[in-house]
């Protein structure tokens, strides 16, 4: 063990840390720029943002050291600890925050404000990822006493496997569900929409662990596209659902046809969401198109056949357009004003101001064409014409100051360090590392989703920031830690924890 | 657990499914839309400022400023940083609270309005007003000046025929897409008719803005600006020390003077009575002023020189003469009876041969002359009389007569020369003779001409045949105007020159032998040939017309006066015609009684 921790600069994942700082200086390097004044432009002036960032910066590399020096096992033990502290700050944070931006999130530190959601995502991927990793299952169902959650928990300090319990009670899916809503309620208590939604990411670790079964799927299924159908159109509800079954037929047969079908269908699908702006006729087209393609797949890989499931698959899949249609009737005939508050819902419809900054957004990355207008030369950003440019809206000045060029790259940034979050999640020995690494990767997946899809337009605007880039030292020593301790994890991913 | 090691993939899909997606939904926005949201950010973030060019300046013949340019200020107000008792403000500025507010609103319904972007409060202060609270205003918080320039008439004459600017409407900005809505433009007089070249180019200056609307830097440092160009200077034609004793000539009077030089057809003065002075239509107090010179029951605005139509009275019996000559019914020494039982005449002597009917005007004479024109001798016989007046129309019309002449002001009028066709329409076809259309032989009736037409009458007779199109510019900027291409510029009458020396002979006596109508306007030391006229007037008393040129060899300056209301030609007219050509002529006027009976001779309450 000691021969270990002494080579713990050997085996730490240097990709992981390599983006990290990538992502850390062109955060502050697009700040500077965001909060640019031409009067006054030392970069480390502690009075602008940049400056400030970078000191942020420097604060996070001391918490991400301070992780490392701690053995992991120290870590498992303390979550419940850390979570149950995270929470109480949460929940005093209610009552003694003052308003800002209509949320009550932050408890003021003098010259610091804190934001305790930011680090309840750290808090509640650590406990949950041991408390689910500490889980063995076994058919016999028993019933929890209290006895029982007593002892269990001195065991489970104390590092030890104790429940022997099914997968289909209070331990195994209660308890981990409780776990993510108790903070993102408090989250939503203080008027935080945005942070409190991040934790529905870890739907996806629920999905990868069997925590939810195929039930939760379909439910999950019929609000998504209860929800595409009403903020864009019943056809892209359709082609979404046509993804998704090449991707459940994928899922069944041999991995070279998998590929390729999944690429075709992928292509298929830009040609009709994004490159191109639709029009009625033309959606019809490819939904058309579409349909034909799931039939000739159906038919033609022979795998399919061999299964029970392709009946299963193809009924869902036509209760499923039944479904998408239904929706867009039930929602026809809806009075003009229920119409209206779902669209406010939905974010397709704001008020003027919104829109308009969300237009302003919009402009900014669209104008930055394919390299960008130059760094310092972004004629939208020094106008300030995005509010909250160096904050939520950070991504606009990568986009109008380098262009196609640029936002492609911090998102293949982010793709490579999601992905290899994934691939190392699924190397861990140990059950609590792997369900870390996957929490760790569905909440950046989530932030960048929302927060790039809210300036793009094509989410609604919901505040979130953009992981280690956007303005705040709050949200990146959450972020830090949160990337940390997986980095930690994997550097002792021989150990058993 | 087999089971749950492939929901990786799944996963791993969605994920890399969602990155595609957004992916390509960037490229479409920053590569494929690329235009479209540059121009909307730009639209958004980048501000065009106008820099207005200075109008042309106009100058007279000899070089005097007739119009020029001064400085004036906007006060514009910035809402936002606005900050004062709003009392005193409005004491400072001379409105009530009322008002203020009034403007307030209307601010804020301006299109783009921003309260942190100043607006325009009070618009084209004169520098005299401004310089009074200059200090005071500059203490107000959200106040700042913009500087401008109106027109300045130094001389404030000719406040007709130079015309006015005044504020661009919705029309305007809709026909030229030059204008904005902050210009101003020539709405009448030469700066209407010269608005193309006298309004120079605008400049604009771009620069990047911030969401505020406050400007944080020039936009892609300046390469898009461009420079203000001033319009360009008009020499006109106009002589501005005759021009302004013709309007002290008129003080009092309505009517109109409009002095012609023959060998070019430059207009040399054109007096509009009454006059205003054009300072009184500039900057903030247009409207005010405007409105009261417009509802004046003398029509003040009315530019009389080229837009009243009145029968031309006695003058015409000159063109008659003329006509009757070229034709060949009459010699010098046709003679006829002044018969007053045709036509009402005055007393002189009889019978009268052509110069001398000239001479003592006798409507008798024309009576029987132009019958003559009309029916060659051949009494009663009505086709000869239709062939005859269309002839006699051919001729008449050749002087310029019946069309607008052309000249480069706006509204012009035309006039009427009576033909066959309106008085088959007035009384039936051939149910009309000599003796029911005999007054147009004395230039009344339907017959009406303008100011201008009678002083190129002058002009025509005093070159013995042809006239130049009246004109009052010569040059645009340094470039002269080249007249000599322009068909329409000289214009040869139909009468041969070398009847004119009769007429000019029956012009002369009017002005010189015993019995003339105008014998009080003569000159010693210059010949002048004029003729008197009574213009009749069914609603009050005649208007007193007379038209002359001088000298009588080489002629420099052809003149038509009118005045409403003042009686015989004789009386009022010709007095300020002959005035105005020694004016003209000798640099100075030494009959200073005739000068101050005239100027002394009223027709409304002159304050
Ligand atoms: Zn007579």
């Amino acid at each position: 063990m000691n021969k270990q921790r002494g080579n713990i600069l050997l085996n730490v994942d240097w990709v992981i840390i390599g983006i990290y700082l990538t992502l850390c200086l062109l955060g502050v390097l697009n700040i500077y720029a965001a909060d640019f004044n031409p009067a006054h432009s030392d970069f480390f002036d502690l009075g602008h943002r940049s400056g400030k960032q970078a000191l942020w910066i420097g604060a996070s590399l001391i918490i991400a050291l301070g992780i490392m020096a701690f053995e992991g096992k120290f870590f498992r033990a303390m979550s419940p600890f850390i979570y149950a502290l995270v929470s109480l700050l949460l929940f005093v944070v209610i009552f003694i925050a003052r308003d800002v931006k209509g949320a009550k999130a932050w408890i003021d530190l003098g010259p610091f404000k804190l934001q305790p959601a930011e680090f309840a995502k750290f808090a509640t991927a650590l406990f949950l990822s041991a408390y689910l990793g500490s889980i063995t299952r076994n058919k016999k169902s028993e019933v929890a006493s209290i006895e029982d959650i007593g002892r269990n928990f001195s065991r489970f300090i104390r590092g030890k496997k104790v429940f022997s319990l099914s997968d289909t009670d209070v331990y195994g899916q209660v308890f981990p569900l409780a776990i993510i809503l108790l903070p993102m309620f408090l989250i939503l208590g203080q008027d935080d929409t945005g942070s409190a939604l991040v934790f529905s990411s870890f739907f996806f670790v629920f999905y990868r662990e069997g925590v939810i079964g195929r039930v939760f799927i379909v439910g999950l299924l019929a609000i998504v596209l209860a929800i595409l159908t009403l903020m864009f159109d019943k056809h892209v509800a359709f082609t979404a659902l046509g993804v998704l079954a090449v991707i459940v037929y994928a899922s069944f047969i041999k991995r070279t046809n998998m590929a390729l079908i999944t690429i075709g269908s992928v292509v298929l699908f830009l040609i009709f969401m994004g490159v191109f702006d639709w029009s009625a006729s033309f959606n019809t087209y490819v939904l058309w198109g579409w349909i034909s393609i799931n039939v000739i797949v159906i038919i033609s890989v022979p795998e399919l056949w061999k299964r029970i499931e392709r009946g299963v698959i193809v009924g869902s899949l036509v209760v499923a357009l039944g479904y998408v249609g239904f929706i867009e009737q039930a929602y026809n005939v809806l009075q003009p004003h229920q119409k209206e508050r779902i669209e406010i819902i939905l974010g397709k419809k704001h008020d003027k101001t919104v829109s308009f900054q969300t237009d302003q957004a919009l402009n900014a990355i669209g104008s930055g064409g394919f390299l960008g207008k130059g760094y310092l030369e972004g004629t939208h950003t020094k106008g300030k014409w995005v509010p909250e440019q160096s904050t939520d809206y950070i991504f606009c000045t990568v986009g109008e100051e380098w262009g196609f060029f640029g936002t492609s790259f911090v998102i293949l940034l982010f793709v490579a360090l999601i992905f290899r979050l994934l691939q190392k999640a699924e190397k861990q020995r140990s059950k609590m590392s792997r369900i870390y690494g996957y929490s760790v990767a569905s909440i950046l997946f989530f932030h960048l989703l929302v927060n790039i899809g809210m300036t793009l337009q094509i989410m609604p605007v919901i505040g979130i920031p953009l992981p280690f880039m956007s303005y705040g030292g709050s949200s990146l020593f959450g972020f830090t830690a949160l990337l940390f301790m997986f980095v930690k994890f994997d550097a002792q991913r021989l150990d058993v924890l | 657990m087999a089971k749950l090691e492939s929901r990786k993939y799944h996963i791993a899909l969605l994920f890399g499914f969602f990155f595609v997606i957004y992916l390509s939904r960037l490229f479409y926005v920053q590569v494929i839309a690329n235009d479209f949201f540059t121009n909307r950010a730009k639209t958004d973030a980048v501000d065009k400022v106008v820099e207005f060019p200075v109008r042309g300046n106009i100058y007279d013949r000899n070089g005097i400023v007739l119009v020029q340019n001064e400085i004036a200020y906007d006060v514009m107000i910035t809402l936002r940083d606005f900050e004062a008792d709003t009392l005193r403000f409005c004491k400072l500025l001379g409105i009530d609270t009322v008002e203020f507010n009034h403007r307030l609103g209307s601010i804020k319904q301006n299109r783009g309005y921003s309260s942190r972007v100043p607006q325009v409060f009070e618009s084209l202060m004169k520098s005299e007003d401004f310089g009074g609270i200059k200090e005071r205003l500059f203490n107000y918080k959200g106040i700042s000046v913009k500087k401008r320039t109106v027109r300045n008439y130094p001389k404030a004459i000719a406040a007709h025929v130079l015309g006015h600017v005044s504020k661009v409407g919705p029309r305007d900005l809709k026909k030229d897409a030059f204008y904005i809505p902050q210009d101003y433009k020539g709405s009448s007089g030469l700066e209407q008719f010269y608005e193309q070249v006298l309004r120079g180019k605008k400049g604009w200056k771009h620069y990047l803005k911030n969401r505020h609307g406050k400007h944080i830097s020039s936009y892609l440092e300046g390469a898009l600006d461009t420079f203000p160009k001033p319009g360009n200077n008009l020499k006109t034609t106009l002589d501005a020390d005759l021009q302004e004793y013709g309007e002290r000539l008129m003080r009092g009077k309505i009517g109109a003077i409009v002095a012609l030089e023959p060998s070019t057809g430059e207009v040399l003065a054109m007096v509009n009575a009454p006059t205003y002075d054009p300072n009184l239509l500039v900057g903030g107090k247009y409207g005010k002023n405007y409105q009261s010179l417009a509802k004046d029951e003398k029509k003040i605005l009315f530019p009389r020189a080229i837009q009243s139509r009145q029968p031309p009275g006695s003058i015409v019996k000159t063109l008659q003469s003329a006509i009757a000559l070229d034709i060949g019914v009459a010699n010098e020494y046709t003679s006829y009876r002044c018969n007053t039982n045709l036509v009402g005449c005055h007393n002189h002597s009889s019978p009268l041969t052509l110069p001398q009917a000239i001479q003592h005007s006798c409507n008798p004479y024309y009576y029987h002359l132009v019958n003559k024109i009309f029916n060659k001798g051949r009494k009663g016989n009505m086709a000869q009389m239709r062939k005859g007046m269309d002839e006699w129309e051919k001729y008449v019309r050749s002087f310029g007569f019946g069309d607008p002449l052309g000249i480069d002001l706006h509204g012009e009028k035309d006039g009427n020369v009576p033909d066959k066709r309106e008085y088959d329409k007035i009384y039936g076809r051939n149910h009309w003779n000599w003796s029911t259309i005999y007054s147009i032989a004395i230039g009344q009736g339907e017959f009406s001409v303008t100011p201008i037409q009678m002083a190129n009458l002058a002009a025509s007779i005093a070159n013995k045949g042809y006239y130049f199109r009246p004109h009052l510019v010569t040059a645009v900027g340094e470039q002269k105007i080249n007249f000599e291409n322009d068909s329409s510029y000289r214009n040869q009458t139909l009468v041969d020159s070398t009847r004119f020396d009769i007429v000019q002979k029956g012009m002369q006596w009017v002005l010189e032998e015993s019995g003339g109508t105008a014998l009080r306007s003569r000159l010693d030391s210059i010949t002048i040939c004029g003729k008197t006229g009574t213009s009749q007037n069914p609603h009050g008393d005649d208007h007193s017309v007379f038209m002359a040129f001088a000298p009588r060899k080489n002629p420099e300056i052809a003149i038509a006066v009118f005045v409403e209301n003042a009686g015989g030609g004789g009386g009022t007219a010709a007095p300020i015609a002959s005035l105005m050509i020694e004016q003209y002529l000798k640099g100075d006027v030494e009959r200073v009684e005739l000068e101050k009976e005239m100027i002394d001779k009223v027709f409304y309450k002159v304050e």
